[in-house]
């Protein structure tokens, strides 16, 4: 298996996300403007960013697979981290527009939610074994 | 776990990254080994009684029980005063 080294996957990563910014950016536009009617294509075309966000999810787990026992270790801890906090945190959110009446929020803040945690369960993680 | 891995590097006047590079493991996991932080798999622990030419038991011991399992083979030197 190919081993990806820090600066290979920060390229691959940043080349995934010039893409998902074109996609977006290329999507809003054209359905913004409506210049496409038929909706499976409005769908289609609205969709089209997640192309990147799955080779950004294949070039995680690369990473992971090509990673060593310690560093695999690392990222399942910070992972299970993030993925508690998330659960956790958008729960408590749930539970608080029922009882006091919280705004509703997009589903687009689950991602910088568990994002975050995610980061801050890579350096709880990373201190650990230093 | 504790372990002699620093010793037997430094016999071999081996900086982390080598060691690091003989194993095929990241320098932090040769960091994270050596001040017992991180007890390795089994796969890595006699990678590494190959690499050093010495079996596992030699390396890594849990200080427990009686015999050579319970101390070190290697013991680290006393820093030149």
């Amino acid at each position: 298996m190919e081993i990806l080294s820090g600066r290979a996957y920060a390229t691959r990563l940043a080349m995934w996300l010039v893409l998902y910014a074109g996609l977006l950016f290329g999507s809003l536009t054209l359905i913004d403007r409506n210049l496409v009617a038929w909706l499976p294509l409005r769908v289609a075309l609205g969709l089209s960013p997640m192309i990147a966000g799955f080779g950004i999810l294949f070039l995680v787990m690369g990473r992971y697979r090509s990673a060593d026992e310690l560093q695999q270790k690392i990222m399942a801890e910070s992972l299970m981290f993030a993925f508690g906090a998330t659960a956790i945190i958008t729960f408590s959110y749930g539970f608080l527009q029922r009882t006091a009446g919280a705004p509703e929020l997009s589903y687009f803040w689950v991602w910088p939610v568990m994002g975050s945690a995610w980061l801050l369960g890579s350096v709880i993680a990373q201190r650990r074994y230093e | 776990m504790r372990n002699c891995l620093r010793v037997l590097r430094a016999e071999r006047r081996w900086s982390q990254a080598d060691l690091a590079g003989e194993l095929g493991v990241s320098r932090q996991t040769i960091n994270a080994l050596e001040t017992e932080k991180y007890d390795p798999s089994l796969p890595l622990a006699y990678k590494i009684g190959r690499l050093f030419a010495r079996p596992i038991e030699e390396i890594f011991f849990d200080g427990e029980g009686v015999g050579s399992s319970a101390q070190p083979a290697l013991t680290v030197p006393a820093p030149a005063s």
